[in-house]
C-alpha cells in the first residue's frame, strides 16, 4: 500500500484573534503524488500553506493535520521542517548578516542532529550544493552573498528550491512558487521539481496559473474556495479553469 | 529618589577630594602643568553635571556619587602577563601599548614599537621631551586644547589628575601598516584617569583598536579622554572595545579635530560595563574632511550606554556620517544624543544620521534623539532613529528550515549587528565581538521568546 504523507481532516483555523479562513478543509496527499491547489483570491490557500508549516500567526480550532503518522499540531515549525515537511514562501525573506551557504549548512545540519546522524563535512557540504546548483543553473557566487539579500524576485525562489533540494523533505509546499517568474527561471525552478520529486514524496503546489503545470503535471487539482476544497480533478481541471475562470464553480456545484 | 540635599552634600565632597588629590598629581613638565592647575579651576568653577543640562538629562550619576573611589592612590598595579597574551589580538601582538588604571606602562608593551616610526611619549617622563623637540611642540600646541574654555567636567577631572598617559604621533607621509592595539587595564577600585593625544602628521595614516578591559570585581570607573588630530590628508582608524566587569563605569571622552581632505573612522563597541558614557565630538575644521562615526551596544540586565556625539561641520565641503545601532534588554537602557550641526558658511555639507534600535523586552528603553541645526544654506543632511522587535516573520522563516528558535534568535540578532562589526579591523577581535555579544544574548532570549509567543 502506498504511504500517507499528509492527512488533513476537517480542518478549521484562524487568524490569532481574526476570523475564521479555514472552513472544514479535507486533503490526503499519497507518496509519489503532486497535487496543485488553485481557487480565488482570498480563498485561504496561502493560509493553509502557513498552518501546515506552523506560522505562530495562525491557530488551528478543530480538525486535525496527519504528517507521516504524526499530529502537526503538536509540533514546533522546526519540528516540523526537521521531520521532512518544507514550505517554499512566496515571498522569500531577505536575511541581512546572514551568509546563504552557512544558512544552508545550518538548516543541513539542524535536519542530520535531529535525526541523531553526523553533521555535514564542510567540503563534502559545498560538493552536495554545487550538484544541486547546476540543476537550477545557479552560479556559485549566489553561495557568497547575504540570504536572498538583494535578490531578484526569480533568484529569491530559485534559491528556495535550492533549500528543497539539499534537505531532501518529505513533502514540499509550494506557495506561488510561479509568481514573478520570467519563462527560463520557471524552467529551472519547474526542472527543480521534477529533480526533487521521486516515489517516496510528495508536492503541493498552490499556484494561480496553469503554466506551471505544463511543466509539472498534477495528480490531482483541488479548487478552494471559502475555506473548503470544493471541487478536485485530474490536470485538465486547472485547464478548465484557466480558460473559463472560477464561474465554472458555479454551475458545477449547483 | 535620592535626596537631593544628600545628592549635593556627595557632590561637593567629590569635588573636594579632587581638589585634594590634584595637588600630588602635579606634571613636571611646565605645560602640562599649568593646564592641570586651570582645569582644577575648571572643575570647581563647573561642578558636578546637573540633571537640568540637555547632555546629562537621561545620566544617573549616582552609582559614580555613592561609590567612593580612591582618587590618590591608583599606583600602577602588577600585572601578569599571562593576562595581556589573553586580551591581546594575535595580529596586534608586536604593536601592544599598555596602561593599567591609567598609568602607561613601558615595561608591558611592545618594546618593537620604537622602531615602527611612531614616537610615544610619556606624560610622566620630562627627559623623553628633551630629546624629542617635534613633540613637544606637539604637547604644547594640542595637550587640553583650550582647557580654559572646557564644557566637561570629566575631561577637566581627568586633566586635572592625569598622571602618566601618552602622545601617540605619527610623523608626516608616513604609513603605519600594521594595526596597534591599546590595552587599557583597570584592576581596582579606583576613578582611574586613562589619558592619550593622538596626532598624525601629513598624509599619515594609522589604524588602532583599544580596548577598556575591567578585571577588578568592586565597582571602578574608567574616566578616559582622547585628544586627535588629523593633519591635512592624514587617515586614522579607530576601534574601541569596551569589554569592562559588570563592575565597571566607563566614562569616555574623545574630541578629534580634523584638516583638510583627512579622513577619520570610529567604530565604538560598548559591550559589558554596568554602564558607559561616550562623549564624542568631532569638528571639521577644514574643507574636504570626512568622519564616519559607527557605533553598537548590547545591553542587558539593567545595563546602560548613552552615546552623546556632536558633528560640527565648520567648514565648507565636508562629508560625516553617524550609524548606531542597539540591541537592548531586560530592564537595560540607552541614550543615543546625536547632533550634525552645520555651521553659517558650511556649503556643501553632506552629513548622515541613523540610529536603529531593536528592544528585546518590555521593560527596555531607549531615549533616541538626532538632531540637525543648519545654519548654512547649500547642504544635505539626513538624520533618522528606529526602534523595533526582531521580525516575526524572519524567525518564522528560519525556523521553517529546521532551525531552532534560540538559534534562529541568536543569528537575526547578530545579523542585526553584522553592519557594525564588520567595521572592525582586525579579524579576531571581529569574533571576539561576536562572542561576547552572544553571551549578552543568553538572558535575552529567554525575553524575547516571551515577546514572541504571540499577543
Amino acid at each position: 500500500m502506498t504511504e500517507t504523507i499528509l492527512e488533513v481532516k476537517n480542518l478549521e483555523a484562524n487568524l490569532e484573534d481574526g476570523d475564521k479562513i479555514l472552513k472544514g478543509l479535507n486533503l490526503t496527499i499519497k507518496a509519489g503524488e503532486v497535487h496543485a491547489i488553485m481557487g480565488p483570491n482570498g480563498s485561504g490557500k496561502s493560509t493553509l500553506s502557513k498552518i501546515l508549516s506552523g506560522h505562530p500567526a495562525y491557530k488551528v480550532s478543530s480538525g486535525s493535520m496527519n504528517f507521516l503518522g504524526q499530529d502537526l499540531n503538536e509540533l514546533e515549525a522546526n519540528e516540523r521542517a526537521n521531520l521532512g515537511l518544507f514550505l517554499a514562501f512566496q515571498y522569500p525573506l531577505e536575511i541581512a548578516g546572514v551568509n546563504n551557504l552557512e544558512f544552508l549548512r545550518m538548516a543541513y545540519n539542524s535536519k542530520q542532529k535531529y535525526h541523531g546522524l553526523e553533521e555535514a563535512d564542510p567540503l563534502d557540504f559545498d560538493d552536495l550544493v554545487e550538484s544541486k546548483l547546476e540543476i537550477l543553473s545557479m552560479k556559485n557566487d549566489f553561495l557568497n552573498r547575504n540570504l536572498n539579500e538583494g535578490f531578484s524576485g526569480g533568484e529569491k525562489k530559485k534559491n528556495e528550491i535550492l533549500q528543497m533540494l539539499i534537505l531532501e523533505p518529505k513533502l514540499v509546499v509550494l506557495d506561488e512558487i510561479d509568481s514573478g517568474l520570467d519563462i527560463d527561471a520557471l524552467k529551472a525552478v519547474a526542472n527543480g521539481i521534477n529533480a526533487y520529486k521521486n516515489a517516496g514524496n510528495a508536492v503541493l503546489m498552490i499556484t494561480h496559473y496553469q503554466r506551471l503545470l505544463d511543466y509539472v503535471v498534477p495528480d490531482q487539482v483541488h479548487v478552494l474556495s471559502e475555506g473548503r476544497i470544493v471541487l478536485s480533478g485530474k490536470a485538465d481541471l486547472a485547464l478548465e479553469l484557466e480558460k473559463k475562470g472560477y464561474d465554472i464553480l458555479n454551475a458545477k456545484l449547483s | 529618589m535620592p535626596n537631593l540635599a544628600e545628592r549635593n552634600k556627595n557632590e561637593i565632597e567629590f569635588i573636594e577630594q579632587i581638589f585634594r588629590a590634584s595637588s600630588s598629581m602635579l606634571s613636571n613638565i611646565p605645560n602640562i602643568r599649568s593646564r592641570q592647575e586651570t582645569a582644577i579651576k575648571r572643575v570647581t568653577e563647573l561642578g558636578f553635571p546637573q540633571k537640568s543640562s540637555e547632555d546629562w538629562k537621561y545620566y544617573d550619576s549616582q552609582p559614580i556619587l555613592e561609590n567612593f573611589f580612591t582618587l590618590d592612590i591608583c599606583e600602577i598595579n602588577k600585572l601578569d602577563k599571562e593576562i595581556i597574551r589573553k586580551h591581546r589580538f594575535p595580529e596586534c601582538s608586536e604593536n601592544l601599548l599598555v596602561t593599567v588604571n591609567g598609568h602607561f606602562s613601558k615595561e608591558l608593551s611592545s618594546t618593537s614599537l620604537a622602531n615602527k616610526n611612531i614616537s610615544i611619549i610619556d606624560f610622566n617622563d620630562p627627559d623623553q621631551l628633551k630629546t624629542h623637540p617635534k613633540e613637544e611642540e606637539i604637547i604644547n600646541q594640542h595637550f587640553a586644547y583650550k582647557i580654559n574654555q572646557e564644557e566637561s567636567f570629566f575631561k577637566a577631572c581627568n586633566t586635572a589628575l592625569m598622571s602618566n598617559g601618552f602622545l601617540l604621533s605619527v610623523p608626516d607621509d608616513t604609513e603605519i601598516q600594521e594595526t596597534i592595539q591599546i590595552l587599557h587595564f583597570s584592576n581596582e577600585s579606583c576613578f582611574n584617569q586613562t589619558r592619550s593625544l593622538i596626532h598624525l602628521g601629513k598624509n599619515a595614516k594609522l589604524k588602532i583598536i583599544v580596548s577598556y578591559i575591567g578585571l577588578a570585581n568592586s565597582h571602578f570607573v574608567n574616566n578616559a579622554v582622547v585628544e586627535l588630530i588629523l593633519s591635512e590628508d592624514a587617515c586614522f582608524k579607530l576601534d574601541k572595545i569596551q569589554d569592562d566587569t559588570q563592575q565597571g563605569i566607563l566614562l569616555y571622552d574623545l574630541y578629534a579635530r580634523l584638516m583638510k581632505n583627512s579622513n577619520f573612522e570610529y567604530n565604538s563597541l560598548d559591550l559589558k560595563a554596568n554602564h558607559s558614557r561616550d562623549n564624542i565630538k568631532v569638528d571639521l575644521l577644514e574643507p574636504g574632511a570626512h568622519s564616519d562615526l559607527s557605533g553598537f551596544y548590547i545591553l542587558n540586565k539593567d545595563r546602560k550606554a548613552h552615546n552623546i556625539i556632536k558633528v560640527n561641520h565648520l567648514t565648507p565641503n565636508c562629508t560625516s556620517n553617524q550609524l548606531y545601532k542597539g540591541i537592548i534588554s531586560d530592564s537595560a537602557r540607552a541614550e543615543f544624543n546625536g547632533e550634525i550641526n552645520v555651521s553659517e558658511g558650511a556649503n556643501g555639507t553632506n552629513a548622515t544620521q541613523l540610529n536603529k534600535n531593536l528592544l528585546l523586552s518590555n521593560n527596555a528603553h531607549i531615549d533616541s534623539r538626532p538632531q540637525l541645526s543648519i545654519l548654512a544654506d547649500d547642504v544635505k543632511c539626513s538624520h533618522g532613529s528606529t526602534v523595533g522587535e526582531l521580525d516575526e516573520d524572519e524567525i518564522f522563516y528560519l525556523l521553517s528550515r529546521g532551525i531552532k528558535k534560540d538559534d534562529a534568535l541568536a543569528m537575526l540578532t547578530l545579523s542585526f549587528c553584522e553592519e557594525i562589526i564588520q567595521k572592525v579591523t582586525i579579524d579576531s577581535a571581529k569574533q571576539h565581538i561576536r562572542n561576547l555579544t552572544l553571551e549578552n544574548l543568553d538572558t535575552k532570549i529567554h525575553t524575547a521568546n516571551t515577546v514572541h509567543k504571540l499577543k
